[in-house]
């Protein structure tokens, strides 16, 4: 049993400018002080301290300053951590900001090895439609590179944007605490390509219920590092009762079935 | 994978998926659905079966419709829950000061019911101060008779934020104070108060889940005060026990937040 491999599909480094802004659940934050990670060294003793062997990052950054800045100190973050950390980013309405054009977007993603685009379209005011976005994430849909959504100021943003990008391969990542079958199950159903990032997914077994439903390949290991700590989500994989094939693909094979799915 | 956590238990943990060594006393658990939140589990039965699996010796509990609803007998599905598992559940009786007559009338049920361990609050959900006068005759009746009183607790709520504990702790030295959720939004605040009142006990329910929480409250008030408590069934047991086992803090230390603090609480309170 603990020789299971984990990926974990989102962690946080960086200190943030309030330590720390949390979803309970939607629309509803706590602000509390948590033991974040300040650099890559610190988040790496935190993965070896739990036994987490590699992890798709993003600087805290990203949020608290801006998408170029972020993603810059994302990036070095990543370069720093002897190939455990891996890369991800966010984008820009590209009729703003033309370095988030589909073409610099997959230069960008070609030389940096990114896997995931994170998008905060509240902090940053744009809308994740056709309209501000289509061109991005027809191009993000083709290639299949997951695009990470988080329901934290409401779940009618989750259920617009499948509507309207469908095939989209799609991490539903920060969805707070509070059990959300109610949302997520008719989500899972109707998109094959929608992913859950188990670090929120606290529910009385949750897991057993979800795998019984829809198998165990909709499911990734993370930790919403450090809004979680990295062993609740652990135990609550670890802990549950399905088979260690199960556990092994939710833990780290889902996630890196994605990463060679990813076509440039 | 290369690991520097040495535990023990957290090693038994991963693996056989349980605790096995060290058996866990559940301090703030509810029982059946919720409106609020999915509950894949939330019977009677399958609750138990769920104790059974993670060695949960007994939880302490408030049904969900005893919190939420004042019928004309109040507090029976936890009566009736007690009843059933006698040797598993303990009971919080719940007190709502919106029917503050009715409730006290039969206040007295606690005392006579050896499972009744105490009383439990909603202080912000019932919309009464927590330090109001809603309050005082329960608190008083908790102080005399030494019983345990777990109230709510949220760091931006203001009628069961720490300035209510603090205000109302300093005149009910006997009884024993559990902050429910130690007041997420102000855990600094909860660790305060419980430094400076012996007799308050901080709760990990819900607030567990943030990276560095469990490590905090032991280091500030001693792995003594710290109490085990998931909400179930609201959430699953491997999570919270997966926050502590994590936790960098001694397997001594885990085994007092599992099982021996609310083990030596229940020694010390109740007549």
């Amino acid at each position: 049993m603990n020789n299971l491999k984990f990926i974990d599909c989102s962690a946080s480094l960086g200190h943030s400018a309030i330590n720390k802004i949390i979803v309970n659940h939607e629309n509803y934050i706590v602000k509390e002080k948590v033991k974040e990670a300040k650099n890559t060294i610190e988040l790496l003793a935190e993965m070896d301290f739990c036994g987490i062997d590699q992890a798709v990052i993003y600087h805290q950054s990203l949020k608290d300053v801006s998408v170029p800045f972020g993603n810059e100190y994302t990036l070095r973050s990543a370069n720093e951590g002897l190939g455990r950390l891996i890369a991800s980013m966010s984008i820009l309405p590209s009729i703003t900001n033309e370095e988030y054009s589909v073409r610099e977007v997959e230069k960008y993603i070609r030389e940096n090895n990114i896997f995931g685009v994170r998008l905060f379209p509240q902090l940053h005011r744009y809308m994740v439609d056709r309209i501000t976005l289509g061109d991005i994430l027809d191009y993000l849909t083709k290639i299949k590179m997951p695009v990470y959504i988080s329901p934290d100021y409401g779940w009618e943003y989750v259920f617009s944007v499948m509507k309207e990008f469908p095939q989209l391969t799609a991490i539903i990542t920060n969805y707070g605490l509070w059990g959300s079958d109610c949302y997520l199950y008719p989500l899972v159903n109707a998109y094959k390509n929608l992913y859950v990032d188990t670090s929120d997914f606290q529910e009385i077994r949750g897991v057993e219920y979800f795998v019984e439903k829809f198998g165990d390949e909709k499911m990734l290991f993370g930790t919403n590092f450090p809004m979680d700590n990295m062993g609740g989500p652990i135990a609550t994989l670890v802990g549950a009762n399905i088979s260690l094939e199960s556990k092994q693909k939710i833990a780290s094979g889902n996630i890196e079935r994605l990463m060679c799915e990813v076509k440039l | 994978m290369i690991s520097v956590n040495k535990s023990e238990l957290l090693k038994e943990f991963l693996e056989y998926g349980k605790l096995q060594s060290v058996k866990i006393i559940d301090t703030h658990t509810h029982m059946h659905a919720v409106g609020g939140a999915s509950t894949p589990v939330s019977s009677e039965e399958d609750c138990v079966k769920l104790m059974d699996d993670e060695n949960i010796e007994s939880i302490w509990c408030s049904t969900h419709e005893d919190l939420h609803t004042s019928m004309d007998e109040v507090n029976l599905g936890t009566q009736n829950f007690m009843k059933k598992y006698p040797d598993r559940v303990k009971g919080y009786y719940v007190f709502n000061p919106n029917y503050k007559k009715l409730y006290l009338e039969s206040l007295d049920v606690v005392l006579k019911n050896d499972n009744f361990i105490g009383v439990k609050f909603l202080p912000n959900y019932h919309n009464h101060d927590l330090d109001g006068e809603g309050y005082r005759e329960v608190l008083d009746f908790a102080d005399e008779h030494k019983l345990i009183v777990l109230s709510h607790t949220w760091g931006d709520k203001p009628q069961n934020s720490v300035e209510n504990v603090k205000n109302m702790i300093g005149s009910h030295k006997d009884l024993f104070f559990i902050m429910g959720h130690s007041a997420p939004g102000n855990l600094d605040g909860a660790i305060e108060v419980a430094k400076a009142n012996e007799n308050v006990y901080l709760d990990i329910c819900d607030i567990h889940r943030h990276s560095g929480i469990i490590e905090k409250m032991v280091n500030a008030v001693g792995s003594e005060r710290v109490l085990f408590g998931t909400d179930m069934p609201w959430y699953d047991p491997n999570y919270a026990i997966g926050s502590v086992l994590f936790a960098n803090i001694s397997d001594a230390e885990k085994e007092n937040i599992f099982y021996k603090n609310a083990k030596k609480l229940l020694e010390r309170s109740k007549r």
